[in-house]
């Protein structure tokens, strides 16, 4: 090796190393910090509501912004999975046709919109005229974000396979739906390992939810309604801890981040043995 | 028959995305139409200062992407051996799924004192007679924090696409530059100008995750609007979107300011990368 390229191997390799330790240090402090109250009371936490007192000796739990994160995301998937994965199989079908060119150029404008304009459009077209923030609206805002994302992926899935399957399907006489179930399963690993880091995505979306949903600590009496007021969940509640003043609840937004992080990582590791697999 | 069934029932779920799409855009743009018309967007005093703070920070944060996410892409290319090359990559990629809002709170309760013992306070007591340092770091929520934090967020996005880059680039050009006698330094220096698009559409990609981040941002800027230094609180669209646009039911023409605000981030974000996606296909071809 001559002098330059030492050079090179050190500086590219101290950046490297700065970025990663950095990454690490956020990782460790998140499970340090996270696990505390978790030490203390047990997986109590996943299910108890918070305690919101300055004077508390206790820190409660997490269980209403669980059970809210999961029934928005829920929705969403529930609203967005079906129209993306159907749009993303005519964009790929009917690829020469005008509209699915025009549908395409669209969804590839809105695919990396900032997730907040959503926010703003629902907020001004359905929270403005309602008089309520309400999860059923934030829902509705994390299905934009769906929809784009999920189409594309889909889309561009299918194209990796050899146009040859496609055709032979076609002339072995198999309508639409066959051929198109048969490319599906070819090809099934990667499109389920792309939705599920689609959903892993939308897991983390705070913007939209902090307009649309506001923030409460608690769930209501009945198990849905706070689909049609404000509702809590693990993301906002994130961001309230961090301007909180009282340790309790800084203490319980760590074991959120703790929680959100598992349930990410646990969705992207997932994900690549689905992908790597064979 | 049957073939003309199934793709009518296909077309259902792609008019229904277009409608969503449709839907966005057109309330983007009617709701913003009297903002622009009567230059309420200029005139609302909080909005140009969160421009300005908006592009500041995602300058920062564009500016160490380039920086990490080149040396990881020669790092994971060049120098790793495949088993550490595996791990480095996957991690990477985790962190470009990994839920904002976390890099909000972990910056402003755990990095930001360092950030401001370390590097804000010596930037102001040495450098502090220009005017981006000027302003003495005594406050935990400033400009830089805001995007140095949103840098190593958005690294991750610019290094999956220069890494893919890089690593497709042909082997003859390796080979060529070896045969020349070169070593690591002039197949680095040849393999970048050869992917310089990719490494522009990366950055592109991160400027505009960085621009339209909102949860780390309205933690850790603070939200002042003023024209500031960079080791001063700040303020940005999507924080200043986040935070007042409750005040929106008081005043209806508030509405129209803040859907035209939604636009110009939404032009600054998505459209940008629109645009450079085009010239960049355009240019391959």
């Amino acid at each position: 090796m001559r002098f330059k390229d030492i050079i090179l191997a050190i500086a590219t390799g101290i950046l490297s190393a700065l970025l990663l330790l950095i990454i690490m240090w956020m990782l460790v402090d998140i499970f340090i910090k996270g696990a505390e109250p978790f030490l203390v009371e047990g997986l109590k936490v996943l299910v108890a509501n918070p305690v919101l007192s300055p004077t508390a000796k206790t820190y409660g739990g997490i269980g209403p912004m669980l059970y809210g994160t999961f029934l928005i995301v829920g929705f969403s998937v529930l609203m967005g999975l079906p129209i993306g994965f159907f749009t993303g199989l005519y964009l790929y079908e009917k690829e020469d046709s005008k509209f699915a060119k025009i549908c395409r150029s669209f969804l590839d404008m809105l695919v990396e919109a900032p997730t907040i304009c959503y926010g703003v459009v629902v907020y001004f077209t359905l929270v403005l005229l309602t008089r309520t923030e309400a999860a059923i609206f934030s829902s509705l805002c994390l299905t934009f974000i769906l929809v784009p994302y999920i189409a594309i992926q889909t889309c561009d899935v299918l194209k990796t396979l050899p146009p040859e399957l496609k055709e032979t399907c076609y002339s072995l006489g198999l309508g639409t739906w066959r051929t198109l179930w048969v490319l599906i399963r070819a090809c099934s690993r990667a499109l389920v390992a792309n939705i599920m880091v689609s959903i892993a995505r939308i897991l983390g979306e705070t913007g939209p939810l902090l307009i649309t949903a506001l923030q409460v600590a608690y769930w209501g009496p009945w198990i849905f309604e706070p689909f049609t007021r404000n509702a809590p969940a693990l993301t906002t509640f994130i961001y309230f801890a961090a301007f909180s003043p009282f340790s309790n609840i800084e203490a319980l937004g760590w074991a959120a981040c703790l929680v959100l992080t598992l349930i990410t990582l646990t969705l992207f590791v997932i994900a690549r043995i689905i992908m790597r697999s064979r | 028959m049957k073939t003309r069934l199934a793709s009518f029932l296909l077309t259902i779920p792609a008019l229904v995305s277009l409608g969503l799409v449709l839907y966005f855009l057109l309330t983007l743009v009617v709701y913003s139409i009297p903002a622009f018309a009567t230059g309420s967007v200029i005139t609302y005093p909080p909005s140009l200062p969160s421009i300005y703070g908006s592009i500041v920070i995602s300058v920062i944060a564009v500016i160490l992407a380039a920086i990490f996410s080149i040396s990881l892409a020669i790092v994971i290319n060049e120098f790793l051996p495949p088993v550490l090359d595996d791990i480095v990559s996957t991690l990477i990629d985790m962190m470009a799924a990994f839920p904002t809002v976390i890099f909000g709170l972990w910056g402003l309760l755990v990095f930001s004192p360092y950030f401001r013992k370390y590097v804000e306070y010596p930037l102001y007591k040495y450098l502090g007679f220009l005017p981006p340092f000027s302003y003495p770091p005594v406050e935990p929520k400033s400009a830089l924090l805001t995007g140095v934090v949103l840098g190593i967020m958005v690294t991750p996005f610019a290094t999956a696409v220069i890494r893919e880059a890089y690593r497709a680039v042909p082997i003859e050009i390796r080979e060529t530059v070896l045969s020349l006698g070169g070593g690591k330094w002039e197949i680095v220096k040849i393999t970048l100008s050869y992917i310089k698009e990719a490494i522009i559409g990366g950055l592109t990609l991160s400027f505009g995750k960085a621009i339209g981040e909102t949860a780390a941002v309205a933690i850790l800027i603070g939200g002042v609007s003023w024209f500031c230094p960079l080791t001063a609180p700040c303020n940005a669209i999507p924080a200043l979107i986040a935070n007042r646009i409750q005040y929106a039911m008081m005043k209806p023409e508030l509405i129209h300011v803040f859907a035209a605000l939604a636009l110009i981030l939404f032009a600054l974000g998505s459209g940008l990368l629109f645009i450079v996606k085009k010239i960049i296909r355009g240019a391959r071809i």
